[in-house]
């Protein structure tokens, strides 16, 4: 006979570290355009590029796992639905229509409840990996395709002059005063160059992979300075965050605490609710969080490599 | 400890028996009885659940849990005003006249009425039983009673409509398919009558005659004597709203045949039937990639299985445990 998981609370839900990894892992693998973003340009490319190839892989993508699985299933899933198309990144300054063509992968994902089982964990965050905190390791791979070199100047042709002095801009005298400016300045040279709403061609793209590993834990915070038990938040803070291998340092410790800064201060705040809020299940028969105790010091529990919920009736 | 792990308390589930019950509660009003031109009555009836010990290993064992009738009636009595006097009497005088003389109105009581509530609190019946639970792997193509379930449920059936009704076509379909499936086996059952019907509806003939004798205090004897007779009448109504028969033997023996009835059924479903469960997690669960993109050939939800499960008992706990893994794709 075990001791009882609900010793200090009615219900109980436990989830091991391995089953969200299944779970995320099974999407990762079933439901690859969820995890990886391209391009349609760059999409295109791709999947021309495996339809060439001998292996049903290609060359092409930052992160060819995905590809692969999909190659290596009974039935493959078809290739339009590997990506999810993006639209392009604005090119700062430039008012024209050509963005950047990029592809952005999220490779595995897995997530370590303490202890320290699921995978290593760097030694620039593992003080912060105590009791009741949560590792999350991620891969992202990207890149960036390049304009090809032998078309630049015919796109640097197309990119419309610089306008005439301001006097030489002012309408004649003789006009009318409500007539429209023209769009464009009368010796604007006519343009053969390659239309503006295309985008850029290239050969290859520039990929890069990261590794980040992110500790963080599961916090009740209250609501005011008195603290009443109902009017507890939940949230998720980082506490440590490590690109793997990046150089030089000073940009590694730069790009952590950029991280850092963003996630604690920007995204993670939005992801805060009240305890009161978190309810499962319809009236009469919902539950709710159970308080935190002596008894019970931490609910959700980060332990054993498991998540604990700990539940009343509502 | 497995993949997934749901643990619910002895206590916990109590609490969710307690809430059922108090949502079971419930009261309903009668609109004024006339019994004859002067007395008319409403009765109010409320009912609730106690829900009794709760016991777990090996089984799960549910004990003195009673169900209570309360009755309130409420009478109104209007008693008309009672005059005795106001005759003319007339007689012959010595020298042959005659003299009348109207006699005083006396009034021997002004009438009024009378309004008395009587409650018959706490006829109660308790139910005792025990149900053990069973985590079965059904796979229609190992099971053998699945043509026969079938034929009983579709070919036999007793309407479309039945057939049809969204939950009934529901259960079916996912008893046809591969699955965890939570079985009840149902254990014993007991039902013990603990307030007799004689004993309540002598104790509303008391409460009545206490009643009259107490406000009709100001009544007169015969007045009194009867409204006391129809308190033998309001006793039989009584047994009329509680559906007691006269052979209060057969009654209870018709209501504990009754629930025969429902444990054999429940028996037939539980040992013959091969898809009779409370709760079913199918073998391969599907998620959709996401609400935008329906399930399609090409573009199939997502799957997991369930592995394994298992439930476990124990005097503080029941436990669902559930391995979940990824298809061989």
């Amino acid at each position: 006979m075990s001791t009882p998981i609900t010793r200090f609370s009615s219900f109980a839900i436990v989830l091991h570290e391995n089953t969200l990894n299944t779970l995320i892992d099974g999407f990762r693998v079933q439901a690859p355009r969820i995890f990886n973003y391209a391009t349609p340009d760059i999409f295109a490319a791709i999947i021309k590029d495996i339809r060439e190839s001998t292996d049903g892989v290609g060359t092409l993508a930052c992160d060819l796992g995905p590809i692969r699985a999909n190659a290596n299933r009974r039935r493959p899933l078809p290739l339009n639905s590997l990506f999810t198309p993006v639209q392009y990144l604005p090119i700062p300054g430039s008012q024209g229509l050509q963005g950047i063509s990029y592809i952005f992968q999220v490779g595995r994902i897995a997530f370590d409840f303490h202890p320290n089982t699921a995978f290593r964990i760097p030694f620039q965050v593992a003080d912060q990996f105590t009791e009741q905190s949560l590792a999350l390791r991620l891969s992202i791979c990207m890149g960036i395709a390049c304009l090809d070199k032998k078309y630049l100047d015919d796109f640097l042709e197309n990119i419309p002059p610089p306008r005439l002095p301001p006097d030489k801009d002012k309408p004649p005298k003789d006009k009318p005063k409500d007539e429209p400016p023209k769009d464009k300045p009368k010796d604007e040279p006519p343009r053969d160059g390659p239309p503006l709403d295309e985008p850029f061609p290239f050969t290859n793209i520039d990929c890069f992979c990261l590794d980040v590993v992110a500790v963080g834990r599961l916090k009740r915070r209250p609501q005011s300075r008195e603290h009443e038990p109902n009017e507890e938040y939940l949230c998720i803070e980082l506490t440590g965050i490590e690109i793997v291998d990046i150089e030089p340092e000073g940009m590694e410790n730069s790009l952590e605490c950029l991280l850092y800064l963003v996630l604690n201060f920007g995204v993670l705040p939005r992801l805060r609710m009240m305890i009161a809020d978190l309810r499962f299940g319809k009236v009469p028969l919902s539950v709710i969080m159970s308080p935190v105790s002596d008894d019970l010091p931490n609910n959700p529990a980060v332990e054993n490599d498991r998540l604990f919920v700990f539940l009343d009736l509502n | 400890m497995a993949d997934f792990t749901l643990a619910l308390s002895r206590n916990g589930i109590k609490d969710i028996l307690v809430t059922l019950a108090d949502r079971a509660a419930g009261k309903v009003n009668s609109d004024p009885v006339p019994l004859g031109t002067s007395v008319s009555y409403t009765v109010s009836t409320s009912w609730r659940f106690e829900v009794g010990d709760l016991f777990f290993a090996p089984m799960i064992e549910l004990n003195e849990t009673d169900f209570v009738l309360d009755f309130h009636f409420k009478f109104r009595i209007e008693v008309p005003k009672i005059e005795v006097g106001g005759q003319t009497v007339c007689f012959a005088k010595p020298f042959g006249e005659v003299s009348c003389v109207t006699l005083p109105v006396i009034t021997l009581y002004d009438g009024g009425v009378f309004e008395f509530d009587i409650g018959i609190d706490g006829f109660r019946s308790e139910i005792e039983g025990a149900i053990d639970f069973q985590i079965v792997h059904f796979k229609p193509e190992e099971s053998d009673q699945l043509d026969t379930t079938i034929r009983f449920f579709w070919e036999n059936r007793v309407s479309n409509a039945f057939a049809e009704t969204p939950e009934v076509s529901d259960f079916f379909a996912m008893a046809m398919k591969q699955g965890w499936e939570l079985r009840i086996i149902p254990g014993w059952m007991d039902f013990d009558l603990i307030d007799e019907p004689g004993t309540i509806a002598g104790q509303f003939e008391r409460e009545l005659s206490n009643a009259i004798t107490t406000w009709g205090a100001d009544l007169s004897a015969s007045d009194r004597n009867a409204l006391l007779d129809l308190s033998g009448d309001l006793t039989t109504l009584i047994e009329g709203l509680l559906d007691i028969h006269d052979d209060h033997d057969t009654w209870i023996l018709a209501r504990i045949s009754e629930l025969g009835i429902v444990r054999e059924v429940a028996k037939i479903l539980s040992d013959r039937l091969g898809f009779f469960y409370l709760v079913k997690l199918l073998h391969e669960q599907k998620f959709p990639i996401s609400e935008d993109i329906p399930f399609s050939e090409d573009i199939p939800p997502v799957r997991f299985e369930i592995s394994n499960a298992a439930l476990t008992i124990e005097p503080e706990e029941l436990r669902i445990e559930v391995d979940i893994k990824a298809p061989d794709l």
